[in-house]
């Protein structure tokens, strides 16, 4: 079971790593796209016209596409002075907590992105210079937020998993004792 | 239910939540979920989820933090802050404590191109430290010296903090970043005092080295030429309007890659390392934000801010004295919050106090990141402090924590400076036309 559980992780951080390597990519291309823009403006005195809108929503698909790597390898900023002061035990179930949390901010946040894009695909909801269509384009960030959902029920499965396999010792050590 | 006190509820339940492990940026959304819930129903709250990390993933503002990062990891790779350490060796490198002024002279150029206090601390740490010791320099002396130079990443611009405080106090990231240069200049110049008077006292701590030739120095001058080239076309083509932030956060981190190419320093392993570090930073940053922006929008709909503001000045208390209250509440916050944490939990109530009685907000962004970046030193926790020690192991963080204390000295009288003295970081902007 473990073992399966131990698959399962290193295949949601491979796959969450993908995804940010093509929002890298992503990110790259915005950066090129600022160079030539200032090139061209600058030396030409030509700016790519409505280039801030196409980079505004490229942009957004790069970062959404960063989470589930953050959330994979529980890359947070969270303070842990409690679980430190009430031992190993209480860190566990208190990190398991901090997960389901993040898990339910998680699946908020996608369930509200689809409305939005439900909204912005209603009211046909274009950019102001280029009239580009936003609905494709923040569906794909959306897309990109719900994979956090699965990718966090991983993590929260491993916290379970590593309460079970502590009470699991810590019963093994006391009949051993007894 | 009366709004200051759900804010009040809100607030406590979201210190609750952090201290329950709940990672910060979770912990600011819930809370402010329901406390808006509270206060005008929860459907218009639950759209926050929305509405507020639209506009945060979305900001070409904020898009500069990957791109700073990612310039900041390859400049590291391309081995761009060992170069900024030998030219600051070869001038500073004969005088007594002269390898801890190149220390702290490494960490401001690295801090100029890197953003980042924790990253700076980290990589000086590796370049720095094994040097210092060798040449018979205290434990203490070359720890504290990278630990408290490694703070200078975080104020010398381009900072990441500065951006997060631009985008959220909608201030222009460019007057922030003028504004920083003098006090930047000032701290640098404190800690190089701090250095002589303590080996002036202790002069075993830190011995003098042999003083290079010209033609050496100058050698140590060409061989730097990338990270003169990175910092002039990034600092330079901001200060002069040539670029704008974006702009130079793209080319930056284009040219850094290019060096670290160059160099022959890129590995796949390392180049993988780069991305997915900045991938990783930069959603931590932007999860944090998006919490801080529905925190906010729940704090400023309770109008808390106002009264807050109102009743302290009711109390006819001097706006210096709630300064430096403010100061003492954020070196205490500082020195256990991360840093953007600390900037984000306590900017909807004290951003809009501080501009009613009468501050500058580039004034205050400026003061806050010095005091935020003092907090990274100071015991008990002092990140930087910890991030020094996991270069160094066998040293023990007492050691560290001692040889602090000089620079945070320096920085208490450089805070005290700059409070007392706003012209300092107002004068610049102002000049260049910048307010």
């Amino acid at each position: 079971m473990s073992t399966k559980l131990g698959r399962i992780e290193r295949a949601n951080i491979t796959f969450a790593r993908i995804l940010a390597l093509l929002g890298l990519f992503a990110l790259v291309a915005v950066a090129l796209a600022t160079i030539i823009d200032a090139i061209a403006r600058s030396i030409f005195g030509a700016p790519i016209e409505g280039i801030s809108e196409i980079l505004r929503l490229v942009i957004a698909i790069a970062m959404a596409s960063f989470f589930p790597t953050a959330l994979a390898e529980k890359h947070h900023i969270a303070i842990k002075f409690l679980g430190n002061a009430l031992g190993q035990r209480w860190t566990r179930f208190l990190d398991a907590f901090g997960a389901i949390v993040t898990f339910a901010t998680f699946n908020m946040m996608g369930y509200q992105f689809i409305i939005y894009v439900f909204e912005l695909h209603e009211n046909k909801e274009t950019t102001w210079l280029l009239g580009l269509a936003l609905a494709p384009w923040w569906s794909v960030a959306t897309l990109f937020i719900l994979f956090c959902v699965p990718v966090q029920l991983v993590v929260l499965s491993n916290g379970f998993r590593d309460i079970k396999r502590a009470r699991a010792t810590s019963l093994n050590e006391q009949e051993r004792g007894g | 239910m009366d709004p200051i006190l759900i804010a009040s509820m809100g607030l406590i339940g979201m210190l609750i939540l952090i201290a329950l492990h709940v990672p910060i940026g979770m912990a600011m959304a819930v809370a402010g979920f329901v406390g808006f819930g509270f206060l005008h129903g929860f459907k218009p709250a639950a759209s926050l989820f929305a509405t507020e990390p639209v506009g945060v993933i979305a900001s070409l503002d904020l898009s500069v933090i990957p791109l700073f990062l990612l310039m900041g990891s390859f400049a590291g790779v391309s081995g761009l802050s060992s170069d900024i350490y030998r030219l600051a060796n070869a001038f500073l490198g004969h005088r007594r404590g002269g390898l801890a002024m190149a220390t702290i002279g490494g960490c401001a150029g690295f801090g100029a191109v890197c953003g980042s206090s924790i990253a700076t601390a980290a990589t000086m740490g590796r370049v720095a430290l094994p040097e210092m010791l060798k040449r018979g320099y205290s434990q203490q002396l070359a720890t504290g010296s990278i630990a408290a130079g490694g703070t200078l990443g975080m104020l010398i611009p381009p900072s990441v903090i500065m951006v997060i405080y631009a985008f959220l106090t909608e201030q222009f990231v460019i007057t922030l970043f003028v504004a920083s240069l003098i006090p930047a200049i000032i701290a640098v110049v404190f800690h190089l005092i701090a250095v002589n008077i303590y080996v002036r006292v202790r002069p075993d701590a830190g011995p003098s080295g042999v003083r290079l030739p010209f033609r050496e120095r100058w050698q140590a001058v060409r061989e730097s030429w990338g990270v003169v080239v990175l910092l002039g076309t990034v600092i330079g083509g901001i200060y002069s309007g040539l670029f704008t932030v974006n702009e130079a956060a793209a080319l930056g981190a284009g040219m850094a890659l290019l060096f670290a190419l160059l160099r022959r320093k890129l590995t796949w392993t390392s180049f993988w390392e780069v991305l997915k570090d900045t991938a990783s930073n930069s959603a931590m940053i932007y999860m944090i934000i998006m919490g801080a922006s529905i925190f906010s929008y729940f704090i400023t709909a309770s109008k808390v801010p106002e009264a807050l503001t109102n009743a302290i000045i009711d109390q006819h208390l001097p706006p210096l004295a709630v300064i430096f209250v403010l100061m003492v509440i954020y070196l205490i916050l500082g020195s256990i919050f991360d840093t953007v944490a600390a900037l984000l939990i306590t900017m909807p109530f004290v951003f809009p106090l501080v501009t009613g009685l009468g501050y500058h907000p580039i004034w205050w962004g400026v003061v806050l990141v010095m005091v935020i970046e003092v907090g990274m030193i100071t015991p008990p926790i002092g990140m930087n402090v910890f991030v020094i020690f996991g270069v160094a192991r066998d040293i023990p963080l007492k050691t560290i924590f001692a040889g602090i204390t000089p620079f945070l000295l320096a920085d208490m009288t450089r805070i005290i400076v700059i409070i007392l003295f706003p012209a300092l970081t107002l004068w610049l902007p102002a000049i260049a036309g910048f307010n």
